[in-house]
């Protein structure tokens, strides 16, 4: 799931990259230049903090669970049913 | 700019940190202080509902203008649709908060449930006011976190399982989300939701923009529980302690599933007639297989959770008609029909479907068991949970007086006026299917024989309890009064009138 996460967030970098794009400092004495897309990195920022949450949380559940069941094997641990 | 619109945020945030903070000290604290900040949120949502009047406010986050006339910075909007959220939010959960004063005495660790209880209406409060796309997803990601760790606060075997399952499943939701979101951005270079549809208005390809549509409605339907994306909803909310489950199938899952693939495919995407017909059959699905479903269970909460699906199935169903029409540029009548039915029962299914979990988490707080089998004769030990669920699975099942009888009669009248006669027929089938299961409920839980239990004999519940469930039942009553075209027309108008003709959302947004 991480893999998964980490994919998209690559995706949002390269939507931000233009060719030839510098880092979006404004430059008052070169007006014409192009600068990268700033946006996507501050997204991208955030969803790596909300996935560091989220896998956090399921690790921790993942600690609870194991400590009932005695193992990590997800075809063993189904209690709940229909 | 209206100051009253980043309170709704701001407080319950500010009152979750005061809960952890002060909880050390003061062990009453946490108790109050969380249905205060709730009663304060029902303040001032009711008054801006109420001073609304079909215009929609806009708070511009760190006060950013307009450039060019695009829109730059995060905007908050509050509009029809947004306040009669941000009101059953506050509402059911005030209640909530206030029946879980007794209820949550059998865990450890009240301070952080009552934070997590605040981060989580924070949250929901934040997706429903938010014209920001991101910002959606921001908010939702912090009321589903919290709402994960609520799920699991029992910390026992099935609520741990039924936490990992919410969580695999929600991680995947918010991926097909982030995916979907980074795509729009890629083609529309903007996440303002206004700014997006006149994007979207001005042209695009069509290959691109069915995908995107469809990761958006499998990102939000898995939140929103719609059948094929459901196995996730009955263990989380049988599992979770009872007032979470009433504010998770109560709100949550209409917060951030329902209301944002409404407001999205409303206001944001042009409205195209394959995604309409999409909607309504997975709508449509969800009614019939949820209420199939539900009637075999024998686990009380888990009979509630699957039947929620199904009553949510109703609302979609008759939003997605609604959008078959005004696709097809006919009888926008009835297609605002049709939506203004399917808003009515999700505000319907707001009350009843929390009062029924409130009354199951009142009947296992007095016996300590879900399973129907083992109830019986409650009737004359708990007579107040017994006239309060009764109300409320009368109200599901679709009776008259009680509200739930009006907000189907008007989907399925919308549905017959449509032509869409298979529709209205299914629609009357799974009512009665939900009379029957309902009907099962109150004969196994309240009437029936009670078994030994001379030797431990069975309470009424404590004030605060009966207090809400009350509260609820009059609602239900209350809100049949809805039936009544004028009554309907200044609670529902605003919300058909922005859903209905989706450019005076962003016209709205991009002139200020």
């Amino acid at each position: 799931m991480s893999i998964m996460e980490f994919s998209t967030f690559l995706f949002f970098a390269l939507i931000g990259y233009i060719e030839g794009g510098v880092a979006p400092i404004v430059n008052p004495a070169e007006p014409d230049k192009i600068y990268v897309d700033p946006l996507p990195q501050a997204l991208v920022l955030t969803a790596i903090v909300i996935g560091l949450a989220t896998t956090a949380m399921l690790m921790a559940v993942i600690i609870r669970l194991y400590r009932k069941y005695k193992t990590f094997d997800i075809r063993e641990i189904n209690n709940l049913r229909g | 700019m209206n100051p009253l619109i980043p309170l709704f945020v701001i407080v319950p945030l500010a009152g979750a940190f005061l809960i952890m903070i002060m909880g050390r000290f003061f062990k009453t604290f946490p108790k109050f202080f969380a249905s205060l900040v709730l009663l304060f949120l029902i303040l001032i949502s009711i008054y801006s509902f109420l001073t609304l009047g079909g215009t929609s406010l806009i708070y511009k986050v760190g006060g950013w203008e307009p450039v060019n006339q695009i829109p730059i910075g995060i905007y908050m909007v509050l509009d029809g649709l947004s306040a009669i959220l941000v009101c059953i939010i506050s509402v059911i959960g005030f209640l909530s908060a206030f029946y879980s004063i007794s209820y949550i005495n059998r865990y450890t660790g009240e301070s952080f449930f009552y934070a997590l209880f605040c981060l989580m209406i924070a949250g929901m409060n934040g997706v429903v006011l938010s014209g920001d796309l991101f910002n959606i997803f921001v908010f939702l990601e912090i009321s589903v976190i919290s709402s994960y760790a609520l799920v699991a606060f029992g910390v026992e075997k099935n609520e741990l399982e039924a936490s990992f399952k919410y969580q695999v499943l929600g991680g995947l939701a918010s991926f097909l989300i982030l995916f979907g979101i980074g795509f729009i951005y890629w083609k529309t270079k903007t996440l303002n939701i206004a700014d997006i549809k006149e994007a979207f208005m001005a042209g695009y390809d069509k290959p691109f923009y069915l995908f995107v549509q469809i990761l958006i409605l499998s990102g939000f339907g898995l939140k929103a529980a719609i059948i094929p994306f459901h196995a996730w909803l009955p263990d989380a909310h049988s599992s979770a302690p009872s007032p979470i489950s009433s504010m998770l199938s109560g709100v949550l899952i209409k917060a951030v599933g329902i209301y944002v693939i409404i407001r999205l495919f409303f206001n944001m995407f042009v409205i195209s007639e394959e995604m309409a017909i999409l909607i309504t059959i997975l709508g449509t699905m969800s009614m019939v297989i949820g209420v199939f479903l539900a009637i075999g269970q024998w686990d009380l909460k888990r009979l509630l959770a699957y039947h929620s699906i199904s009553q949510m199935g109703y609302v979609v169903m008759s939003v997605g008609i609604g959008m078959i029409l005004l696709s097809r540029n006919r009888n926008p009548g009835v297609a605002a029909l049709a939506i203004a039915g399917g808003i009515y029962h999700l505000v319907n299914h707001a009350v009843f479907k929390s009062l029924l979990f409130l009354s199951a988490g009142a009947i296992e707080y007095r016996l300590g068991t879900r399973d129907l089998k083992k109830m019986g004769g409650l009737n004359k030990s708990m007579p107040a949970t017994s006239a309060t669920s009764f109300i409320a699975s009368m109200s599901i099942s679709g009776i008259p007086p009680f509200n739930g009888f009006f907000s189907k009669l008007i989907i399925i009248i919308a549905a017959i006026q449509a032509k869409f006669y298979l529709l209205a027929l299914l629609a009357v089938i799974v009512s009665i299917i939900t009379l029957a299961s309902f009907l099962k409920f109150q004969k196994y839980a309240f009437f029936g024989k009670s078994e030994n239990r001379q030797d431990n004999p069975v309470k009424e519940v404590p004030f605060p309890m009966i207090f809400s469930m009350v509260i609820l039942s009059v609602l239900c009553l209350a809100l049949s009064l809805l039936a009544f075209p004028d009554v309907r027309a200044f609670v529902l108008g605003p919300v058909i009138k922005i859903l209905t003709e989706a450019d005076i959302y962003s016209s709205n947004l991009l002139n200020l």
